[in-house]
């Protein structure tokens, strides 16, 4: 690099990106835990502490902590101390078999979903299928 | 899994329709038109709307985005200026709501053109969670007539707003006697019914000399009925008193979808 360049940068101090979020990042995580839903932390820091910040904001917020959270955690393998999965098949000739599989030392911790959850649908409807007329009751009855 | 969050159950799997929590505290409301088929009466059930609005004093916004419908027909057409044009199509798709809502306006009347279905999906799916914080709340009106393809792109368009929007279904007779064997007797319609418990309203079949030079010349049913304008052929005492009847017929429907139309 230009040495002209790294002179201005030497002299930079070193800014991380930091959500307005941050001062409230307990709170909201403790909300969350008694089950509030995003609407109701926004009002929340709304009106007790004057930020208005919107319910997508938040839902960010609170995803790149699990981001966070789940990197830091899947970096430590975990072990778990079974000796294997044993599984019992019972032969052709009806005696019990017990085959071992390979143990399953390094267990990759369960990641958590990211996405959010499939939204509750409460009507669908397929655009390929004709409209289907109901019979009334008795009409065309054997 | 050692997590500090949980998602969000309460947005997903509750019964309770999402739209149902913020109504409470809702102050403004964008009614719209859900724009899948063509010249089913949508414009024309709007033009009633608006004139309810005004008979009741009370303001509101004009927005025509009916942009492929340029000359008579659209919402424009009747109100000039009074009725926004705004151009849907465009990356900001229908941010303009937010706009005028910002404006302190409390009730936008927006006229989706027919193939406006893509284009509202995307917005709702991208705003409508930021713009319910703001106190908004959504009224869909959908026009169904004996065709089955309006009932079709009324379903159409529920599948994809699902319970973000509060639903008002005009069944509009557009023929004597009108026959709404596929809104009322399809399976897929009552399931829609059931879930999403549209309000529905009636508009009268209205008869072609009035209707005709009515939109040919861009007047309303109000101007009709007071003899509001310059058409003789609609001045005639037989249309004045169909104009007042058809009026009086839709005044009451709407008063039966009062809580859907106002904030």
């Amino acid at each position: 690099m230009d040495p002209r360049f790294e002179a201005v940068l030497k002299h930079l101090p070193q800014k991380r990106y930091r959500s307005c979020l941050e001062p409230y990042k307990d709170l909201i995580r403790e909300m969350r835990k008694r089950g509030c839903c995003y609407r109701e932390i926004a009002q929340v820091l709304h009106r007790e502490f004057g930020l208005k910040v919107g319910m997508s904001t938040i839902n960010d917020f609170v995803l790149s902590r699990m981001k966070s959270k789940a990197r830091a955690n899947g970096n430590q393998t975990s072990f778990s101390g079974t000796g294997g999965n044993r599984k019992a098949r019972i032969d052709t000739n009806g005696q019990q078999k017990v085959t071992q599989e390979p143990p399953r030392h390094f267990q990759t911790p369960t990641q958590p979903s990211l996405s959010k959850p499939a939204p509750h649908l409460p009507f669908k409807y397929n655009q390929d299928e004709p409209l289907r007329i109901l019979r009334k009751k008795g009409e065309n009855d054997e | 899994m050692n997590s500090d969050v949980s998602t969000d159950q309460s947005e997903s799997d509750g019964q309770v329709p999402v739209s149902v929590v913020p109504m409470q505290q809702a102050t403004k409301r964008v009614i719209l038109t859900m724009g899948g088929k063509g010249g089913v009466g949508k414009t024309s059930f709007m033009l009633a709307l608006a004139e309810w609005f005004a008979g009741n004093e009370i303001t509101i916004k004009l927005l025509d985005l009916d942009t492929e419908n340029k000359t008579r027909g659209s919402l424009s057409h009747y109100f000039g200026r009074a009725a926004k044009k705004v151009n849907i199509h465009t990356a900001a798709g229908l941010d303009s709501f937010i706009d005028y809502i910002d404006d302190g306006t409390a009730i936008i009347l927006a006229d989706m053109g027919a193939s406006s279905g893509q284009v509202t999906y995307d917005w709702f799916d991208s705003m409508f969670e930021d713009v319910q914080a703001l106190g908004v709340s959504f009224t869909a009106i959908g026009i169904v007539t004996p065709d089955p393809a309006s009932v079709e792109s009324v379903l159409s368009w529920a599948a994809h707003l699902q319970n973000r929007v509060q639903y008002i279904v005009v069944e509009n007779a557009i023929t004597y006697p009108a026959d709404f064997t596929y809104w009322r007797e399809t399976e897929q319609a009552q399931v829609f019914q059931k879930a999403l418990h549209p309000v529905v309203l009636s508009m009268d079949c209205r008869l072609p000399e009035l209707e005709n030079p009515a939109r040919q010349h861009g007047i309303t049913l109000g101007e009709i009925a007071e003899r509001r304008h310059d058409v003789d052929e609609l001045r005639r005492a037989s249309l004045v008193l169909r104009a007042q009847s058809y009026r009086r017929r839709l005044f009451q429907e709407i008063e039966n979808a009062k809580h859907l139309l106002l904030p």
